[in-house]
C-alpha cells in the first residue's frame, strides 16, 4: 500500500512558479506519468516527492500522512535519473549492493538479492563492469535494479529513457512496465514524450505551467481532452482555419459545428484529429492530395485546407487508391472540436 | 591550390621555428647552468670546444649533503604536505557542498579563489603581519605560518582541479541517487565523492606541491628559510652547489608533473578536463 497525494502544492523560485497549487493522487500500485513540455514543473514535482526540495505551500501525503518533514534519506523511495547516476567507482553489482548495504541488509541476504536483481535486468554477464564500460541502456537497467533493490514503496523516474537510442528506449520502456506491474509498485514516471507516456502508463497527468491540466487513462486523454492544450499536446491534431458564425457556432471547411470551448474572435483554428477526417475520391472535389505516406496500418494523406496543411489518417486497406494530385472531398467529424486563437 | 600549399608550408616553417626558439629559450639556460655547476672549468673559459671535458658530480654531492639544503628541503616538503592537507580538509567539503546545494554561489566562489593572485604577496603579508604581530606574535615566528598563505596562494589551481572533478562525476545527481538510497552525507562523501575525486585530488596535490616547492615571495617576505630562499642564499656563497641544487629541484618537479600527465593520459583523462 502506497498512495501518493499532492495537495495544493506550490513551489516558487525567484522568478518562476514551478508548481502552482498542484493536485494529484497516484493510487497504490499505479503507474502515473507526468507529461508536459519542458519547464512545466515535472521534475520539480518528482523531486518534491523525493524530498530534495521543500514546497512553499501545500502538502505531499503518503497513505494519507504528510511526508513533508521526512528527509529524503529516510523516505526510502527508489529513484532513477536521466543519466549518469551510477557511482562510477563501483561495478554494476557493487552499485546494487551499495543500496542494500545502506539499508543494513545482512551480507548473505545481500548476495542473494543482487543475484535476483541481476537476473531481473538480465545483466548477469556484465555484473563486474564499471558504468563507463556499460551502454546507456545497460546503465539505466542497473540504475533501475539499484532503485528497486530495497523494495521501496514508491518508484520515481525522471525521464529515464530520454538519453537512449530509439530501439533501446522502446525495449527498456517495456521492461520497466513489466517489472513495475509484477511488483505492483506505485510509480511516478516523468517524461516529455507523449508516446512514451501513453504507452507505459495506467494514467497520464498532463501538466502546464506548474499545474495539472488533466489526468486520465491514455484513451480518454486522447479521445476526450478537457481543453485545447491537452488536445494539442497529446497525439497529432490538425489546426484548420475556421470562421465564427455566431456565439459558439463555427464553420470549418464548409461545415458548421458547435465549438466545445468559448473563443471570442471572428477567426480561429479548429482542432481536428487526423482520423476524424474522411477522404473520398471525387473528380469535382475541392481539395487535392499533396502527399501520401504509408505508415503500416494507417496511410497518411496530406492536403491544403484554407491555406493550412492538413493530414488525414486512413486505414491503409482503404487508402490504396490515392495518388498525389488526386482530387478529393473531405468530411470532417467536428463533434466536440476545440477552437483556438489564430 | 599552389598558393594554399605555400601558406601551409610557410605556416609549418613558422611553427617549427617557433618551437625551436622556444626550446632554445627553455633549454639553453639549463645547459649553461649544468655546465657551470658540473664542469670543473672556470666560467670565463667555458666554450664550445670544451663542452665534453671535466664533468663531475662533485657539486651535486655537495648539494645533497649540505646541512642547510637538507633542512630547508625538509621544511619545504613539510610545508607542501601541510598545504595539501589543509586544502583538502577545508576546500573539499566546501567545493562539494557548493556544487550540490548552492550552484548559484559558484561564480562567487570561483572569483574568491582567484583573489589571492590578484593581491600581491607583499600586500597580503603586510596586511596579515600587521594584524598578527601585535596580537599573536608566536604565529608568524613559526615557519609553518607559511601554510595558510600557501593554501590561499594555491587556491586558483586546487579549486579548479577539484571543481572540474566534481562536475565531471556529476556530483549532484550522484548525491540525489545516494541520498534516495538512504546514504548519510558522511557516507556519501566517503564512499562516493572521495573515490571518484581521486584523480582531481592528485592533480590538485601535484600542482600545489610544485607551486610550494618553488615559492619565493612569501617565504622571503616573512623571513623564512625554505628551499627556494635558501637557493638564493647558497648561490651567493657557493654558486656551483647552488646551481646544482636548483637543477635538481627543477628536475624532480618536472618528473612529478610528467608522471602526473602520463598517469592522466593512461586513465584517458583529458588534461583540459582536469582544470589545469
Ligand atoms: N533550482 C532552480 N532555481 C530556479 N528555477 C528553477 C530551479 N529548478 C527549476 N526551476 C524552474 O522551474 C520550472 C520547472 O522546472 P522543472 O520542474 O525542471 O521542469 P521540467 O522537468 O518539467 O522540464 C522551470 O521554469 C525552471 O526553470
Ligand atoms: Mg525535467
Amino acid at each position: 500500500m502506497a498512495e501518493i497525494k499532492f495537495v495544493g502544492v506550490t513551489k516558487r523560485y525567484d522568478e518562476t512558479t514551478a508548481l502552482d497549487s498542484f493536485d494529484l493522487t497516484i493510487g497504490s500500485g499505479e503507474l502515473v506519468s507526468l507529461l508536459g513540455p519542458s519547464g512545466c514543473g515535472k521534475t520539480t514535482a518528482l523531486r518534491a516527492v523525493a524530498g530534495f526540495i521543500g514546497v512553499n505551500e501545500g502538502d505531499i501525503l503518503l497513505d494519507g500522512k504528510s511526508i513533508k518533514d521526512i528527509p529524503p534519506a529516510k523516505r526510502g523511495f527508489g529513484m532513477v535519473f536521466q543519466a549518469y547516476s551510477l557511482f562510477p567507482n563501483m561495478t554494476a553489482e557493487e552499485n546494487i549492493n551499495f543500496a542494500l548495504e545502506l539499508k543494513k541488509v545482512k551480507s548473505e541476504a545481500r548476495k542473494k538479492r543482487v543475484e535476483e536483481l541481476l537476473d531481473v535486468i538480465n545483466l548477469q554477464q556484465h555484473r563486474s563492469k564499471f558504468p563507463h564500460q556499460l551502454s546507456g541502456g545497460q546503465q539505466q537497467r542497473v540504475a533501475l535494479a539499484r532503485a528497486l533493490a530495497t523494495e521501496p514503496p514508491v518508484l520515481l523516474l525522471d525521464e529515464p529513457l530520454s538519453a537512449l537510442d530509439a530501439n533501446v528506449r522502446d525495449q527498456l520502456r517495456d521492461e520497466i512496465r513489466d517489472v513495475q506491474k509484477k511488483l505492483g509498485i506505485t510509480t511516478i514516471f516523468v517524461t516529455h514524450d507523449q508516446n512514451e507516456a501513453m504507452y507505459i502508463s495506467d494514467r497520464v497527468a498532463v501538466m502546464r505551467n506548474g499545474s495539472l491540466q488533466q489526468i486520465d487513462i491514455p484513451t480518454i486523454l486522447y479521445q476526450n481532452p478537457t481543453n485545447p492544450f491537452v488536445a494539442e499536446f497529446v497525439g497529432l491534431i490538425n489546426k484548420i482555419p475556421a470562421k465564427r458564425i455566431s456565439k459558439n457556432q463555427w464553420s470549418v471547411a464548409g461545415r458548421e459545428f458547435i465549438a466545445r470551448n468559448d473563443l471570442v474572435a471572428d477567426e480561429g483554428l479548429a482542432l481536428i484529429r487526423p482520423e476524424a477526417i474522411a477522404v473520398t475520391p471525387d473528380p469535382q472535389g475541392e481539395y487535392s492530395i499533396e502527399a501520401v505516406s504509408f505508415l503500416g496500418v494507417v496511410t497518411r494523406l496530406q492536403m491544403q485546407v484554407a491555406g493550412a496543411k492538413v493530414i488525414a489518417d486512413l486505414i491503409s486497406d482503404q487508402a490504396t487508391g490515392f495518388r498525389i494530385g488526386d482530387r478529393v472531398k473531405l468530411a470532417l467529424s467536428t463533434q466536440d472540436a476545440f477552437v483556438e486563437k489564430r | 591550390m599552389d598558393q594554399l600549399m605555400k601558406i601551409i608550408s610557410l605556416g609549418n616553417v613558422f611553427k617549427y621555428l617557433f618551437l625551436i626558439l622556444l626550446a632554445a629559450f627553455f633549454f639553453l639556460p639549463l645547459i649553461a647552468m649544468a655546465r657551470f655547476a658540473f664542469q670543473t672549468i672556470p666560467v670565463v673559459s667555458l666554450g664550445l670546444d670544451n663542452f665534453l671535458q671535466g664533468w663531475t658530480l662533485g657539486a651535486l654531492w655537495a648539494a645533497l649533503t649540505d646541512p642547510g639544503a637538507i633542512a630547508t628541503t625538509r621544511l619545504s616538503l613539510t610545508l607542501a604536505f601541510l598545504t595539501i592537507l589543509v586544502t583538502f580538509v577545508i576546500l573539499l567539503p566546501i567545493a562539494t557542498y557548493v556544487e550540490i546545494f548552492a550552484q548559484k554561489y559558484k561564480p562567487a566562489l570561483t572569483a574568491i579563489t582567484l583573489l589571492p593572485w590578484l593581491v600581491p604577496p607583499v600586500a597580503l603579508v603586510v596586511g596579515v603581519a600587521a594584524t598578527f604581530r601585535p596580537t599573536v606574535p608566536w604565529f608568524l615566528s613559526n615557519p609553518l605560518s607559511l601554510v595558510p598563505f600557501y593554501v590561499l596562494w594555491t587556491l586558483p589551481f586546487s579549486y579548479r582541479a577539484l571543481d572540474a572533478g566534481l562536475r565531471m562525476m556529476g556530483a549532484r545527481t550522484q548525491y540525489e541517487a545516494a541520498t534516495s538510497m538512504g546514504a548519510s552525507w558522511m557516507k556519501f562523501f566517503l564512499r562516493v565523492i572521495i573515490p571518484n575525486l581521486k584523480t582531481a585530488m592528485l592533480v590538485a596535490a601535484v600542482l600545489s606541491f610544485a607551486l610550494v616547492m618553488g615559492e619565493f615571495a612569501f617565504a622571503s617576505l616573512l623571513l623564512k628559510q625554505t628551499l627556494p630562499t635558501y637557493l638564493v642564499v647558497i648561490q651567493g656563497s657557493q654558486p656551483r652547489v647552488g646551481f646544482a641544487l636548483a637543477l635538481l629541484v627543477m628536475l624532480i618537479s618536472a618528473l612529478f608533473l610528467g608522471l602526473l600527465v602520463n598517469y592522466l593520459r593512461r586513465r584517458g583523462v583529458k588534461l583540459n578536463a582536469t582544470g589545469i
